[in-house]
Formats: C-alpha cells, sequence, structure tokens
C-alpha cells in the first residue's frame, strides 16, 4: 500500500479549515471533516466561569503594572541600605572612590591645572593617605614658610646693617682726605641710625656695636669690604648675611644686601643703594 | 498519488479578534479594560481548553487559569501581531504544562480509543460510517481523536495548527523546532491520521456487515 502524498498548499488547507471536505482526496475527507469540528467556536462550557476569570485577569493586570511601584520604594531602598552598610563604611568607600577617581583624572590629565599638582602628589599616597592635600593647605604651609625665612632673614640684616653702621662709625671717626660735605651730612644721618638702635636696645652706641660685632661675628656675618678710596663707583661689594635666598616681594621680604661704598659712607638698604654723590642705583 | 484535486475555498471564519483589531484589544487589555479582556478571552479560552483537556483533562481548568495570570502579568512586555500572540499564550500554556507533569504525579491523559469512538457512535447507517461519526462530534472530541491518535510530537503539531491557528514558523517557536521539522512532522501526522481514520471507518463498515449478514 502506497502512502498517500499531500501537497504543501493541501495540506495548510485542509489544516486551516478553508476547503471543502469533498474538494480534498479521498483519503483525507475524514481528516478534514475532524479538523472541521476541531475548529468549530466555543461552547457554552468552554467559557464558563468567564466573569470571574476576567476579573482575576484585569487585577493582575493593574497589578503588575503597580507592582514596580510597590516593590522598590526610595524608602525600602533607603533602610536597606541603612541596615546593612553603616555611614562610616559608607563614608570610607565614598573617601577612597574620590581620592582614586582624583589619581585617576590627575594620572590622565583630566582635571584643571590648579588641581593637577595636589591631585597628582596625592595620587602618589593613594593606599595609606586618606587626607586630600588642597590648594590652599599648601598655600598655607608655604606662606608658613616663607615668613620663618623672613624673621631669620631680619634678624641676620640687622645684625649685618648694624655691624656695617658701626663700621662706618669707625671708619668716619678718623676722616679720609677726600671727604666731602656731602658724606660728612651722610655720615651724621648714619649715626643717628645707629644712635636710635642702640636706644632701642638700651644701651650706649659703642656698646651697642661692641655687641653688634660679637653677634655678626657668631653669626658669620663679615663685612667683606670696605671700599676706603672715595672712587665714587659702587664697587658692588656686599655683605652677604648668608641667609640664603630671599624672596622677592613675597611676604614682605627684604633685600638682605648692605652695600658699603665710596667713602664708607655709603649704606644701601633694601633694594635701593646710595652711594656717595646720593645718587640712587638699582643694584 | 493524490490527484490535483480543486480545492474549493469556504469563506474564512471571522471573529470578534484579528489582525486589524488585536492591536486596539492588546491596548485596552493592558489597562485592565474587562470588555477587551473579554475579546482576548472568548477567542483564547476555548483553544487552551481543548489543547490543554486533550492532555491533562483532569487539571485543564486550572492549568488554563494559571496561563491567564502568567499572560496578565506580562502582558505589558508583549510586542507583537495576533499570531505572535497566540504563539506567546501557547508557549505559556505548554511550560505550564510540563511544570505539572514534573512536579506532580503523573496522571494518565485518559487517551480515548479511536475505536470506541466509531464502535459506540456509529448509528449503522449506510454510506462513510466515520463522517457520519464525525459530524456528530464535539470539537473538544475531535481534538481528543486527534491526541489519541498520534504520537505525541504530531499530535502537538497538528493541534498547534488547528486550535492555535499557528503557521509553520511559530509552530517551530513554540515547540523549539525547525520548521522543515514541523513541516515533515505535519506530513507524517496527517497521513497517519488518515490512515487510523480510514482503518476504522473500515472496520466499522464491516462489522455492521458482519453483523448485518
Amino acid at each position: 500500500m502506497t502512502e498517500p502524498i499531500l501537497p504543501d498548499d493541501m495540506a495548510n488547507s485542509l489544516i486551516d479549515g478553508t476547503v471543502e471536505a469533498s474538494s480534498v482526496p479521498t483519503e483525507f475527507r475524514g481528516v478534514a471533516e475532524l479538523f472541521a469540528v476541531a475548529h468549530q467556536p466555543a461552547a457554552d462550557g468552554e467559557l464558563a466561569g468567564m466573569a470571574a476569570a476576567l476579573e482575576m485577569f484585569s487585577a493582575a493586570v493593574t497589578g503588575a503594572a503597580a507592582a514596580p511601584a510597590t516593590t522598590a520604594t526610595s524608602s525600602n531602598v533607603i533602610s536597606l541600605f541603612g541596615s546593612r552598610i553603616t555611614k562610616r563604611a559608607a563614608i570610607i568607600v565614598g573617601s577612597t572612590l574620590l581620592i582614586a577617581g582624583t589619581a585617576a583624572a590627575a594620572a590622565g590629565g583630566a582635571i584643571p591645572t590648579p588641581f593637577f599638582s595636589s591631585a597628582k602628589d596625592t595620587s602618589t599616597s593613594v593606599t595609606s593617605a586618606s587626607v586630600v592635600v588642597t590648594e590652599s593647605s599648601v598655600a598655607t604651609t608655604q606662606s608658613s614658610v616663607e615668613s620663618t625665612e623672613v624673621e631669620t632673614t631680619l634678624e641676620s640684616e640687622l645684625v649685618a646693617e648694624d655691624s656695617a653702621l658701626c663700621t662706618a662709625t669707625t671708619s668716619s671717626a678718623s676722616p679720609a682726605p677726600s671727604s666731602t660735605p656731602n658724606s660728612a651730612a651722610t655720615t651724621g644721618s648714619v649715626d643717628d641710625k645707629l644712635s636710635s638702635d642702640a636706644s632701642k636696645h638700651g644701651k650706649s652706641v659703642s656698646d651697642f656695636c661692641t655687641e653688634v660685632e660679637h653677634q655678626a661675628e657668631a653669626s658669620g656675618v663679615t663685612v667683606s669690604s670696605v671700599d676706603d678710596h672715595g672712587s665714587g663707583t659702587d664697587t658692588g661689594s656686599s655683605v652677604d648675611t648668608g641667609s640664603g635666598k630671599t624672596g622677592s616681594g613675597k611676604g614682605g621680604s627684604k633685600d638682605t644686601t648692605s652695600s658699603v661704598a665710596g667713602t664708607g659712607t655709603t649704606v644701601a638698604t633694601g633694594s635701593d643703594t646710595v652711594d656717595s654723590s646720593g645718587s640712587h642705583k638699582k643694584p | 498519488m493524490v490527484g490535483s484535486p480543486i480545492l474549493v475555498p469556504v469563506p474564512p471564519r471571522t471573529g470578534p479578534l484579528d489582525d486589524s483589531s488585536f492591536p486596539d484589544v492588546l491596548a485596552r487589555a493592558r489597562t485592565g479594560d474587562q470588555a477587551a479582556a473579554a475579546v482576548l478571552f472568548t477567542d483564547l479560552q476555548p483553544r487552551l481548553l481543548r489543547f490543554l483537556r486533550s492532555a491533562e483533562p483532569r487539571v485543564a481548568d486550572d492549568l488554563a487559569s494559571e496561563v491567564w495570570l502568567a499572560m496578565a502579568q506580562g502582558l505589558g512586555r508583549f510586542e507583537g501581531d495576533l499570531s505572535g500572540f497566540r504563539s506567546w499564550v501557547f508557549t505559556i500554556a505548554r511550560r505550564r504544562l510540563a511544570d505539572h507533569r514534573r512536579t506532580a504525579i503523573r496522571r494518565g491523559t485518559d487517551p480515548v480509543d479511536p475505536h470506541e469512538y466509531f464502535s459506540d457512535r456509529a448509528d449503522g447507517e449506510g454510506g462513510d460510517a466515520s463522517t457520519s461519526v464525525i459530524e456528530r462530534m464535539s470539537a473538544q472530541d475531535a481534538v481528543n481523536l486527534i491526541s489519541s491518535s498520534l504520537p505525541a510530537e504530531q499530535a502537538e503539531v497538528l493541534l498547534l495548527r488547528v486550535i492555535g491557528e499557528l503557521d509553520v514558523a511559530h509552530v517551530a517557536e513554540v515547540l523549539d523546532r525547525t520548521p522543515n521539522w514541523v513541516r515533515v512532522t505535519q506530513h507524517r501526522a496527517l497521513r497517519r491520521l488518515a490512515q487510523k481514520l480510514n482503518e476504522n471507518s473500515t472496520e466499522s463498515v464491516m462489522t455492521d456487515d458482519s453483523e448485518t449478514i
């Protein structure tokens, strides 16, 4: 017995019920009848309980729509967060993330320049340090260092200046042949300043000079040279206070260079140098 | 070999749910509209029950309820047309069926012996006995006859094609098979079903003849 072969379109029509049973091959007429019966509309029993099913369906649909809002409220999330992670742990985690992020950004050059240096320094000690070095703290530290330098500089400067004044006064005690009225006036001002400095310390000029010279010797301040020849030119000789670098305007620092030029009557304090002729020159 | 039959088309069945009205019905059903849900229920519930009752008659109604609940919960995420919707629904139904069979003691499907239909319901009138019996069947009887006459895979393919009105591609999707496998299985099922029906009608007619003699 050969098995009947059904073309695809015939099979599909048979299954879809879109062909009359009388028009299909005899072998498949029973199948066509059977499929037609299976396609019958719903019987009453098949739709029983429809009202209850629809109620359940509608409730489930609306419940499913409202489910995300009821299961993930913010208060629930916060309470869950609070119960499992303490604030301290959160702060530590947040700080670590902040530092690591800043370091990573600094390494990549993705942060503004003012923050770059401090972030770069921080990046070297991310694993151990938990203190963020800010620009303001760096500036404060820098200014305090500068003020210390300035105090040291001023003390040394005063010693050097007074030492120079004492030296000049001693020199002026034996007048040089080339001394001029201008130089005498200048010597007078030197004496006034020296006496005022001595009176500030409650000592006489001679005692003050003796003490200053002792301090100058103790601090290593030396008067390198004193031009007594009265050449009228600033030889640039200076008293090096040995205090190292001085600031150029930062923190009110002063030029520690004190020069004695000409006939030894010129004392330069600060940035201006006054030579024996009374003219001002920039050092 | 089958000759070239003349296909006489029948007018298409027009129901409350078709491809044109489905998007609107689906949109309203998503908002919990019971009228739209009723349209879906009228269209799908008989198909579901016939499919489930042919496999697990005792728990078919409960399984159908579970399918509707799953549909309601997943309705907002569904995207597709009417065929895709039916395919989705029958996919859920098959999973519920599999869950039931996996977790519970498997109950017999109470398969109906095709011989019973023809021996009990044949009225002894002349002509094609099988046809006269089938004409008096209910839809569920016809589905049960299909299911009991075929191996499980072939029956499932035919039921999804007939009851679910799914095309070959959607059946392949539901069964997680290739369309070619579905097409081949469908041909085998049709041949086997036709053979079974013809054998039974012949036996029935022969029994009637012997009784007459």
